[in-house]
């Protein structure tokens, strides 16, 4: 069955939620589930193009530290240059896409494997993040901003849902079932081939690292609207955080096979994984060693169900 | 030309030194040479298994996670003053085990080395974080620090030990069959198998040595503290590749030398140094880091623009 | 002299297919003895059963007067059997000493005694008149060097039997020459040279013997000098060369292609031709890599360094394959799985990847149109699959093959450059393959036919020129057709040496 793998994981979340549940009572109430997700969603966001970029058989690890450079740059265009805050918010967002868009120029034109190219814009980006700043943060921003990432919509649902569910959504769409989909894949299983068959190999690539920026840079401005600061030690260690949700939605490293349900669902286990096990008093490092079990045991099943005859299934 | 690589990482190094002293003179000093070498002697055991496996054409992600198993364990038991010898034993033995699960499960269920020590890493560093409760190890006894501070004509042991493994590695890796073999799998995986060469034996083996040289490194990084933080060995993985990277190390496997990953480990610690001195503060050093690795690698690509063609 | 090997009465079968039935083969001591056969005849899976990658089904083998049988690879090398494929077995970040020996090093230990392994291969080296850079690597060198390379390591490894399967299709003439004379250095060692080559005119020139195989049956098995190309050619396809393709009932037309002074890297050298509407125009020769360099720059994958190109008159530049394929350009490339497809999507997938800005919806894709499009081209080419949803990775080569025309063909392009499209499938899909080109030509398109196989360019084209070392070095009209000088200028002989047979 096509949908065989996000079942499994739908299975899976399900089944989170029957042991948190057990582990807390607090865990099932509408109000606790929903908070949790407010702190998905940049891990959200960002999961949607890495999941594009990891089918194209590439990587991005500089999401984090773009995320922070750009919350960094925000917060100074807006303290120091007057501007209006979210203007300065799209203005980050749209310096964290330039920021993509160099390593995007890096991995086509000069064809340095993804890896490496994003291993040292990491490094950069998130120096130069800490340079400016000077390891400080940069705080007090306008109510309204502050609201926008802490408040509720009706006191209940978070509103930085919205902008992931609709991110996802677009990003769902555009993955399954457009052109630019379809090329997509086309690298992701044999980019030579892909070339010869008239897709533009260079520019979809191009196209995919300056939206992980982009979206990054959104996170940036989402994170700091929620912890009400911008610091160049946000989310540290995030790129790795959102690759497992990646990988553990079903989304293969060696490329050519993945879908945004599938990493949505996994970024959701993780979180309310998390969030069950934080109502439990389950230390933070528990946490983590339950969150890397899961994921090996994901990738040793999705070995395990292996290559199929027809797209469907057997 | 032959030289390559070592040749320019040399050149860049002694260049850098020489324009730092110029600027602040007194950096050619006893203290900050040891200071660098120190430093490099914490991360080249490590950095010299992450060029084994990326030869071999994988990438492990869980040697810093297995550095702080190691280290914290050992000074747990050096507390109850287990002798220094059985504390080696223990933290090279504790790595390699950890080497070996990874490598174990990258065979067995054929999934990339990457993602299993991705896990790997947030399981182990998880464990030690509980196992510790976040407390630091401290009041270590003294011929615990005794390996980090004895020193042999005016340098600490650690260095020694650091230095002479990579010398002897260096040897090794040309003479020993093993590692051979751990570059044919990187070059040519098909022909290796052709050849009746075992990808999951190296594999296997390449990881659990990663491992062993990590609990090495744990021992030698962590003996110059009073104190071991919980949080120690952070971000190891990572420094390591970009050593590797700029030490000429091809990330897609099948070539790369120690001697390449020693100098880049030179470099790097150099360049901290430097920045100090250059009154560049602190919070500009990844910046920077990041940079030269770009600088790196983008200078590689220029050199070697032939293969690419004939690929399509 | 005696043989060294013999098969007797060898068959195999696939599901699906009988690739051999009972085949004799007999090898002398010193020979070079030359594998003939069209794609599809049983050359892989014979040479690939004395490989000991398969096993027969019945018959024996007897090697130096012992029956025996063969297990695996590593055993057949231990036999004293080995192959040099293109590639496949090199190690191109490793030194060529380091090639020589991967896998068997000497030394004790496990340790490497480089000194040893060095003496060896110096003293082979002379011993043989190879010549190579030992400290070089192998992936610096030229792909000849890359095959001495491992002709050495077989050499070294003492193997009496050196099985070479299309040796020369990416070397130049000189490289050709150079592995030709080491080949009879080979022979002059006693050691025996199953060779196996699409190129009639390699088998003239270097081999003693020849078998011809056909449908999985041996037809001929003869001396190479009582032998004559017609005749060659007949015994492979099995009949006269006007009775087995399909005629053309158009003729060219006006010109639809223009190629000026195209020149790239070393590899072309002011390449310029005409191709017309309903033509089929055959490009031949020994420079594999060269034709397929002039396709790829045709169909936008690489760039000239000079030279201009013209569709229908008017110039154009071609930077990547989207531009080609808007222009009506289609490249069926020469290596069908890396470049042809992919692999692991379904049918449909493939033949609408090329298509895409041409199926109606702008931004999403029109899956019920596509799937209708596709089914229409599986019935049309009379692809054998069970839908279009099926993996074309379980395809047969054939039926792969009909894919990538699908794609091109639901394009309705103009110009269409089939590189090598008959390698490796079985006769009933050439046979079709060779009828798809007959009507597209008909419907007026222009196609280009690069191919070794010399029969199925006498068979099919209108016109064919000869490249040879990045350069046209001749052309042929229908009228002109004759094995004999083609084969002749595309080996660089001068034209007095041809004669039924081809001088030495």
């Amino acid at each position: 069955m096509k949908l065989r793998k996000e079942l499994v994981l739908l299975l899976v979340l399900v089944l989170v939620f029957v042991v948190m549940s057990f582990l807390s009572k607090e865990f099932l109430r509408v109000s606790n589930l929903l908070e949790a997700l407010r702190y998905a969603v940049e891990i959200g966001i960002m999961a949607v193009p890495m999941t594009m970029v990891i089918v194209t058989a590439g990587i991005d690890l500089s999401v984090a530290s773009n995320l922070a450079l750009s919350s960094i740059l925000m917060g100074i265009i807006w303290k120091y240059m007057g501007i209006n805050i979210w203007i300065a918010g799209i203005m980050a967002s749209i310096l964290g896409a330039g920021a993509g868009a160099l390593n995007g120029i890096l991995i086509t034109k000069l064809n340095i494997p993804p890896i490496v190219v994003t291993l040292a814009t990491m490094a950069a980006y998130r120096g130069i993040a800490t340079g400016l700043s000077r390891g400080r943060g940069i705080t007090g921003f306008p109510e309204s901003f502050q609201n926008f990432g802490q408040g509720s919509l009706g006191g209940l649902v978070p509103y930085s849902i919205f902008i992931w569910i609709v991110i996802a959504i677009i990003g769902h769409i555009i993955l399954s079932k457009s052109k630019f989909g379809r090329y997509v894949f086309a690298i992701g299983h044999n980019e030579v081939g892909a070339l010869y068959s008239t897709v533009p190999v260079a520019r979809v690539k191009f196209i995919l690292y300056t939206l992980s920026g982009l979206m990054a840079g959104l996170s940036g401005m989402i994170y700091s609207a929620r912890i009400g600061a911008s610091k160049s030690n946000a989310f540290m260690g995030g790129e790795l955080e959102v690759i497992t949700a990646v990988v553990l939605g079903g989304t293969s490293i060696t490329g050519g096979e993945g879908n945004i349900l599938g990493s949505t669902l996994g970024v959701l286990i993780i979180t309310f994984l998390k969030n069950g096990l934080n109502l439990a008093r389950i230390p933070h490092s528990i946490q983590s060693v339950i969150v890397g079990i899961v994921l090996v045991i994901a990738i040793i099943s999705y070995t395990k169900l292996g290559v199929k005859t027809f797209k469907e299934g057997k | 030309m032959k030289l390559g690589r070592e040749f320019t990482l040399l050149l860049v190094l002694v260049v850098l030194i020489a324009f730092v002293q110029i600027v602040h003179p007194g950096f050619l000093s006893f203290r900050t040479i040891h200071v660098i070498l120190e430093n490099s002697a914490v991360m080249l055991l490590s950095a010299i298994g992450t060029t084994l496996v990326i030869i071999s054409g994988q990438i492990d992600l869980s040697i810093g996670s297995v550095l702080a198993v190691c280290a914290i364990t050992s000074a747990q038991l050096a507390l109850h003053n287990v002798p220094l010898a059985l504390l080696f034993l223990w933290s090279i033995g504790l790595g390699a085990g950890l080497g070996a699960i990874n490598g174990l499960v990258t065979v067995l269920f054929k999934v990339p080395a990457m993602i299993v020590t991705l896990a790997a890493m947030a399981i182990w560093r998880g464990f030690i974080l509980w196992w510790t409760g976040g407390y630091w190890v401290t009041d270590l006894p003294d011929y615990w620090k005794a390996l980090g501070s004895t020193r042999i004509f005016n340098f600490t042991l650690p260095i020694w030990i650091a230095f002479s493994i990579a010398v002897l590695m260096i040897f090794l890796v040309r003479k020993i069959r093993f590692f051979r073999y751990v570059y044919a799998i990187g070059s040519n995986r098909k022909a290796a198998k052709l050849l009746g060469i075992s990808e999951g034996k190296v594999t296997f083996l390449v990881l659990t040595l990663n491992g062993a040289l990590a609990g090495f490194s744990a021992l030698l990084s962590a003996s110059r503290f009073f104190i071991i933080p919980s949080n120690i060995g952070t971000g190891l993985e990572l420094s390591a590749i970009a050593a590797v990277v700029i030490g000429g190390t091809n990330i897609m496997g099948g070539r790369g030398k120690i001697e390449g990953t020693i100098l880049g480990v030179l470099l790097m610690t150099t360049i901290s140094s430097s920045l100090v001195f250059l009154h560049i503060e602190s919070v500009w050093d990844d910046a920077f880091k990041g940079m030269i690795i770009l600088l790196a690698i983008i200078s590689d690509v220029l050199r070697a623009r032939r293969k690419s063609e004939a690929r399509l | 002299m005696e043989n060294i090997l013999e098969l007797f009465q060898i068959s195999k079968s696939f599901p699906g297919v009988q690739a051999l039935k009972n085949v004799d083969f007999f090898l002398r001591k010193g020979e070079i003895h030359a594998l003939v056969g069209e794609n599809g005849a049983g050359k892989s899976t014979l040479v690939k059963i004395i490989m000991g990658v398969h096993q027969p089904d019945s018959g024996r083998i007897v090697l130096e007067g012992k029956e025996i049988k063969i297990h695996d690879p590593n055993h057949a090398r231990s036999l004293g059997i080995s192959a040099i494929h293109q590639e496949l077995a090199v190690f191109p970040d490793l030194t060529v000493l380091e090639n020589l020996f991967i896998g068997w090093q000497p030394g004790k230990f496990g340790f490497v005694d480089w000194k040893k392994m060095k003496e060896m291969a110096e003293k082979k080296m002379k011993e043989v008149g190879i010549n190579l850079p030992l400290e070089e690597e192998v992936g610096n060198l030229s792909t000849a060097q890359q095959e001495l390379v491992q002709i050495l390591r077989a050499l070294l490894q003492n193997s009496r039997i050196i099985i070479m399967d299309e040796p020369t299709a990416s070397l130049t003439a000189d490289e050709t020459k150079i592995l030709f004379s080491t080949i009879r250095r080979l022979k002059n060692h006693g050691v025996s040279v199953i060779y196996i080559s699409h190129r009639l005119e390699e088998v003239f020139e270097i081999a003693d013997n020849v078998t011809i195989l056909r449908d999985g049956v041996k037809v001929l098995d003869k001396a190479v000098k009582d032998i004559t190309p017609s005749e060659l050619i007949e015994n492979m396809i099995g009949r006269k060369l006007e009775t087995y393709y399909p005629p053309k009932r158009i003729k060219p037309g006006e010109v639809m292609l223009e190629v000026r002074g195209i020149s790239f890297n070393r590899v072309l050298r002011n390449i310029s031709f005409k191709a017309h509407k309903g033509e089929i125009l055959g490009i031949s020769g020994l420079l594999g890599s060269g034709r397929s360099t002039l396709a790829k720059i045709i169909f936008g994958i690489l760039k000239p360094d000079s030279g201009t190109i013209y569709l229908e008159g008017k110039e154009v530049k071609i930077n990547d394959p989207m531009k080609a394929s808007m222009l009506g350009i289609a490249y069926i490339p020469e290596d069908r799985h890396r470049q042809g497809l992919i692999l692991p999507e379904t049918v449909r997938f493939n033949i609408s990847l090329p298509n895409l800005p041409v199926i109606p919806r702008k931004v999403l894709v029109d899956v019920a149109r596509e799937k209708e499009l596709s089914q229409e081209m599986v019935q049309k080419l009379d692809i054998r699959t069970p839908s279009v949803e099926f993996l074309t990775m379980n395809l047969s080569g054939g039926n792969q093959q009909k894919v990538v025309l699908a794609k091109w063909i639901l394009r309705n392009s103009k110009v269409l450059i089939m590189d090598e499209p008959t390698q490796g499938i079985d006769v009933g899909a050439k046979n079709a393959i060779y009828h798809f080109m007959v009507n597209l030509a008909e419907q007026g398109r222009t196609i280009i036919f690069i191919s070794s196989e010399l029969p199925e360019l006498l068979g099919m084209c209108d016109r064919i020129l000869v490249m040879r070392k990045g350069e046209i070095v001749g052309e042929f009209n229908r009228e002109e057709f004759s094995e004999d000088r083609i084969l002749t200028l595309a080996a660089g002989f001068a034209e007095k040496e041809a004669v039924g047979g081809a001088g030495r």
